[in-house]
C-alpha cells in the first residue's frame, strides 16, 4: 500500500538518504532497522511530508503523495507516532488524544468515542489518567499516550518512529505486545527501532539502512538468521560478555 | 612568517583607518556624530557581552551608560578631577551598578529579567532628575570639560576622535579574547545550557553577575565618551528606556553574539537617520522601515548575512587555515604533560581490590508536592566500581541523580562524597569536589565546538579570571595550552579526534553521547554518573560505550549509572540497585538480580528475547 521509490533527501549541504527504495504491504509489521544517521528518521520525515526529498517517488494506495505537506499526507491516511514521543505537554491525556484525530474528515461523535474506547481498551492506563496533563506522565504512559493519539487517527497506515527508546524492559515488551495487537486490529505498520531484535521479532519483513541507503531487504526470520545482521544490528553480546570475563579475570588477579 | 604577517594586517589597518578619518572627514557635525557613534558601539559591545554571550535579556543598557556619563560628568566639574580619572570611575561605578542589579535579579530568566532591568533603568532616571543637589535634575549638566595630555586639550571632534578610536579598538580587542578564553566559554556555556553549566562547574550565579558588571563597565565607558564629546552636556532624557531599546536594535541588529555586529549595528543605526535626512519629516518613518527590513531580511542580523557571502567564507578560511592548524599543533606539542602531573586524572591504578566507600547516600528523599519521587533510599558506591541503578520509568532514579549532581535539593537525607558531605550544595561545587554527570537527554552546548565544551569541562581546574583574560596575559596563555592539550587527549579517549572544531549540533547522535562524556570526564571525577549513556545506541555503538566504561574504570574512576538497556547493565555492573516508586525494592550483583522475582515482575519482565 505504501511503495517508497528512490528517494533521496538532503539536509542543507548533507545528503541523509541516498535513494531508498521500500515497501509496505497491507497488514504487514515491516521494521526499519540501522545505526544512528543512517537515515531511518529521514525516511519516516519524508514519508510524512515533513521534509521534501530531492528525488524520487512516494506512493500511497495508488496515489503519488510526493512533495505533499505533512498535512495533507495526514489526511490521506498516514499517522505518524514521533521519536521522542512530542507529546503537547501543557495539554490533558483527553486532549492529546482528541487532537489524534484533527486530520480526519466529518467523523460522529460516536465514532470518535468508538476509537476512543478501543483506545482506552488497549490502554487502560490512558483511561484513568485522562484528565492529567501531559508533563506529569513517565516515559512509559508518554510512549502509550503517543502510539494512542496515533491511533486517533483511524489511519490506514501507522509510522513508529523508535517507540522502546528509553523504556523499561518490561514496558518495552508491553509496548512491541500493543503493536501486534494494532496490527492484529488491521492497521498496517511501519516501525523504525534501534531494538533490532524485538522488532523483528514481531515483525514480518525488515529493511536494514547504512549511512541512507537500504543495504539489506528480508524476511524477518531471515534477517534474524542472518549473520551480518547478529554481528552489526542484534548484538550477540558476545563482544560485551567477551570484555566482562576479561574484566573479572583482571580483578581476580589483583 | 605568513602567521607574522597575518597578526601584524590587523592592527596596521586599524592604525591606518584611525588616521585616515580626521583627514578624510573635516566637518565636526560628522566627527561628533561618528564620536557618538563609537560611544553606542562601545555600550553595545557590553551589551553583547550580557546578551549575546551569556544570553541574558538586559533593557538597562543606556542606565548603565547614564551611570558612566553622570559620573565622570560630577567628578570633573562638581570635584575638578582629571577626565581620565572620570573616566575609571564611570566604568567601575557602572560595573558596581551591574553587581548590584545582578544580585537580586539574576534569578530571573527571559522576559522577567527583561521587565526587572526595566525597572531599573526608570528608577535611575527617577535619581537623575529628583536628586537635583548632585545631578543638577532635568537641567542637566553643562560645561564637562574634555580631557587633557599635558597641557594640551583635546577639546575638538577630529582630536576627541583618537581617544574615542583608541578606546574602541582596545574594548574590542578585549572582547574578542574575551570570548575565547575560561570566562567566555563559562558565559557561552551559560547561554547554551545553565543546568550542564552547573553541573560542568561553572558557577552560574558568579558568572551571570560578572557578566552583568562586565556590560555595565563597558557602557560606562561609553558614557564617559559621550559626556566629554559633543556638546558637553547630559541631561536625564539622553538616559531612557527607548534609549535601552534602541542599544537593544543596534546590537541584535548587527548580530546578536557578534562583535563586530555590534559595533555595526551601533554605527548604522546612528548614521542613519542623519542620511535619511533629506526625507524630512518623513524620514523617521523611512528609518523605521529600514530596521524592519533588515530584521525580516536578515534574521540572524548583519554578522550572519555577511558570514553567509561565498567571499567571506572564503576569507575566513584563508585567516584560519594557518592559525587553526597551528594552533592545534601547539596544543599537541606537549600531550600528556600536564595530565600526568594531575594527581587524579587518568592516573592508572587499580582501586577494584580496595572497597573503600565513595559515595554514601542515606534517607534520600525528594517529594514534589504530593508525589514522592524518591522516598528514603540509602545507598553506598564503592571506588572503582561501575554500580548500576535500575527502576522502571518514574521510579525516581533520574531524581537521584539530580540530587547527587546538586540539580534538586533533597527534601530529606544525606549524601556524602569521599567522606565530605554535600547535601543540597551547589552543582557547581559537587563538580569540583569530583563528580560528574551525562544527561539523559544530551545537554551539550550545541553552537560551541566539540574542543570548547571539553574546555568548559575543565573549568573548575583553571583559574584564569576575567581581566587575566580580557587582557590576554602570558599566565593564561599558559593556561589554556594546558587545558586545551588535555582536552585533546580526552577527545582523543573516547574516539572524536579530528572533531575538535565542528559545532556539537553537528554531531550524529552517538558522538554527542560521546562528546558528553568527554567534557564529563575533563573535569577529573572520581565518580561518574551516566544518565541512560546508550540510549539511542545500537548493539555495535553499545559495543563501543562499553569498552569505554571499562577503560575509564580502570583509570580509576568510578561509575554510577542509570540504564535500561539490561544486556549493557548486567555485564557490566558489579552492583545494582533496582528502585520502584521511589524505594529500593532490591540490591546485589547482576546474578542476584536477575533472579529477584520481584525486580522480574516490576522491571525486567519474563519475556526471553530482551534480557
Amino acid at each position: 500500500m505504501l511503495k517508497v521509490e528512490g528517494i533521496e533527501t538532503w539536509y542543507g549541504a548533507i545528503q541523509a538518504l541516498k535513494g531508498i527504495s521500500l515497501d509496505v504491504k497491507q497488514g504487514e509489521i515491516v521494521a526499519l532497522l540501522g545505526a544512528n544517521g543512517a537515515g531511518k528518521s529521514t525516511t519516516i520525515m519524508t514519508i510524512t511530508g515533513m521534509m521534501k526529498p530531492a528525488k524520487g517517488r512516494i506512493e500511497f494506495l495508488g496515489r503519488d503523495i510526493t512533495g505533499m505537506e505533512a498535512e495533507d499526507i495526514a489526511k490521506a491516511g498516514i499517522a505518524c507516532v514521533p521519536e521522542g514521543r512530542r507529546i503537547f505537554q501543557g495539554l490533558t491525556v483527553m486532549d492529546n488524544l482528541m487532537l489524534g484525530a484533527t486530520s480526519r474528515k466529518r467523523v460522529s461523535k460516536e465514532e470518535i468515542q468508538k476509537d476512543l474506547d478501543h483506545v482506552f481498551g488497549i490502554f487502560p492506563q490512558l483511561e484513568e489518567f485522562k484528565g492529567r496533563l501531559g508533563w506529569q506522565l513517565s516515559g512509559g504512559q508518554l510512549q502509550m499516550l503517543a502510539i494512542g493519539r496515533g491511533l486517533m487517527a483511524n489511519s490506514k497506515i501507522l509510522l513508529l518512529d523508535e517507540p522502546s527508546l528509553g523504556l523499561a524492559p518490561v514496558v518495552v515488551q508491553e509496548v512491541f505486545r500493543v503493536i501486534k495487537e494494532i496490527n492484529k486490529a488491521g492497521t498496517t505498520i511501519l516501525l523504525v527501532e534501534q531494538n533490532a531484535r524485538m522488532a523483528l521479532l514481531i515483525a514480518n519483513r525488515g529493511f536494514v539502512l547504512e549511512t541512507g541507503r537500504v543495504m539489506l531487504a528480508d524476511t524477518a526470520t531471515n534477517l534474524l538468521t542472518n549473520e551480518e545482521m547478529k554481528a552489526h544490528y542484534l548484538g550477540s553480546h558476545a563482544h560485551i560478555k567477551e570484555a566482562r570475563q576479561r574484566r573479572r579475570s583482571e580483578r581476580g588477579r589483583l | 612568517m605568513k602567521i607574522r604577517i597575518k597578526n601584524l594586517l590587523i592592527p596596521v589597518l586599524l592604525v591606518a583607518i584611525v588616521l585616515i578619518i580626521p583627514r578624510f572627514v573635516t566637518s565636526s557635525y560628522w566627527l561628533n556624530l561618528i564620536n557618538l557613534s563609537i560611544s553606542f558601539s562601545i555600550a553595545c559591545l557590553g551589551l553583547n557581552i550580557v546578551l549575546g554571550y551569556t544570553g541574558q535579556l538586559s533593557l538597562a543598557q543606556a542606565a548603565f551608560w547614564g551611570v558612566g556619563a553622570y559620573t565622570s560628568a560630577i567628578l570633573t566639574t562638581h570635584l575638578g578631577l582629571p577626565v581620565w580619572a572620570g573616566m575609571f570611575a564611570a566604568f567601575f561605578v557602572a560595573a558596581l551598578c551591574g553587581v548590584l542589579l545582578g544580585i537580586p535579579t539574576l534569578k530571573l530568566s527571559g522576559h522577567y529579567l527583561a521587565m526587572a532591568t526595566i525597572g531599573f533603568g526608570i528608577i535611575l532616571q527617577l535619581i537623575l532628575v529628583n536628586e537635583i543637589w548632585l545631578t543638577n535634575g532635568s537641567d542637566g549638566i553643562t560645561k564637562i570639560p574634555s580631557p587633557r595630555i599635558g597641557s594640551f586639550e583635546l577639546k575638538d571632534p577630529g582630536t576627541f576622535f583618537y581617544v574615542a578610536a583608541i578606546s574602541l579598538i582596545l574594548l574590542t580587542w578585549g572582547a574578542i579574547h574575551l570570548k575565547d578564553s575560561r570566562v567566555g566559554r563559562a558565559f557561552m556555556a551559560i547561554r547554551e545550557n545553565e543546568m550542564a553549566a552547573g553541573t560542568t562547574g561553572v558557577d552560574t550565579t558568579y558568572y551571570k553577575i560578572m557578566a552583568f558588571a562586565l556590560s555595565a563597565g563597558y557602557a560606562g565607558i561609553g558614557g564617559w565618551l559621550f559626556a566629554h564629546s559633543c556638546s558637553h552636556y547630559i541631561s536625564p532624557d539622553t538616559f531612557s528606556f527607548e534609549q535601552s531599546v534602541m542599544m537593544l536594535v543596534m546590537t541584535v541588529l548587527g548580530g546578536s553574539g557578534s562583535i563586530i555586529g555590534a559595533i555595526v549595528g551601533a554605527t548604522l543605526l546612528t548614521m542613519l537617520p542623519e542620511v535619511l535626512r533629506f526625507l524630512k519629516d518623513s524620514y523617521m518613518m523611512f528609518y523605521a522601515a529600514g530596521i524592519v527590513a533588515i530584521m525580516i531580511f536578515m534574521p540572524s542580523g548583519i554578522a550572519g548575512l555577511v558570514k553567509n557571502l561565498p567571499v567571506s567564507l572564503r576569507l575566513r578560511t584563508w585567516w584560519n587555515a594557518d592559525s587553526m592548524a597551528a594552533r592545534q599543533v601547539a596544543a599537541s606539542m606537549h600531550p600528556l604533560k600536564d595530565a600526568g602531573t594531575d594527581a587524579r586524572s587518568f592516573k592508572i591504578e587499580d582501586c577494584a581490590g580496595s572497597g573503600e566507600v565513595l559515595l554514601t547516600v542515606r534517607g534520600l528523599a525528594k517529594h514534589f508536592g504530593g508525589l514522592k519521587a524518591v522516598d528514603g533510599v540509602d545507598m553506598v558506591v564503592r571506588r572503582g566500581e561501575i554500580q548500576a541503578l535500575i527502576g522502571p520509568n518514574g521510579s525516581g532514579k533520574t531524581t537521584i541523580l539530580n540530587m547527587l549532581s546538586g540539580l534538586y535539593v533533597p527534601t530529606a537525607g544525606e549524601i556524602s562524597l569521599g567522606g565530605a558531605a554535600i547535601t543540597g550544595k551547589k552543582s557547581h561545587i559537587i563538580t569540583s569536589l569530583g563528580m560528574a554527570r551525562t544527561f539523559q537527554n544530551i545537554r551539550l552546548f550545541g553552537e560551541l565546538t566539540v574542543l570548547e565544551n571539553v574546555l568548559i569541562g575543565r573549568h573548575c581546574h583553571s583559574q584564569a579570571g576575567l581581566f587575566t583574560s580580557i587582557l590576554h596575559l602570558p599566565s593564561q596563555k599558559a593556561e589554556e595550552a594546558g587545558i586545551r592539550a588535555k582536552a585533546l587527549t580526552i577527545l582523543e579517549f573516547v574516539g572524536l579526534k579530528g572533531k575538535e572544531f565542528a559545532q556539537a549540533n553537528s554531531l550524529p547522535y552517538g558522538q554527542q553521547r560521546l562528546l558528553e562524556l568527554a567534557r564529563a570526564l575533563a573535569s577529573d571525577p572520581q565518580l561518574l554518573l551516566l544518565d541512560e549513556p546508550a540510549a539511542g545506541l545500537n548493539a555495535a555503538e553499545t559495543e563501543v560505550l562499553v569498552d569505554l566504561l571499562f577503560q575509564i574504570c580502570t583509570r580509576g574512576i568510578t561509575i554510577l549509572l542509570v540504564e535500561h538497556d539490561m544486556n549493557l547493565v548486567m555485564n557490566v555492573s558489579d552492583h545494582i540497585t533496582v528502585l520502584n516508586f521511589g524505594r529500593k525494592i532490591a540490591e546485589g550483583s547482576a546474578e542476584e538480580i536477575e533472579k529477584n522475582q520481584e525486580v522480574i515482575d516490576a522491571y525486567l519482565g519474563t519475556e526471553v528475547g530482551n534480557a
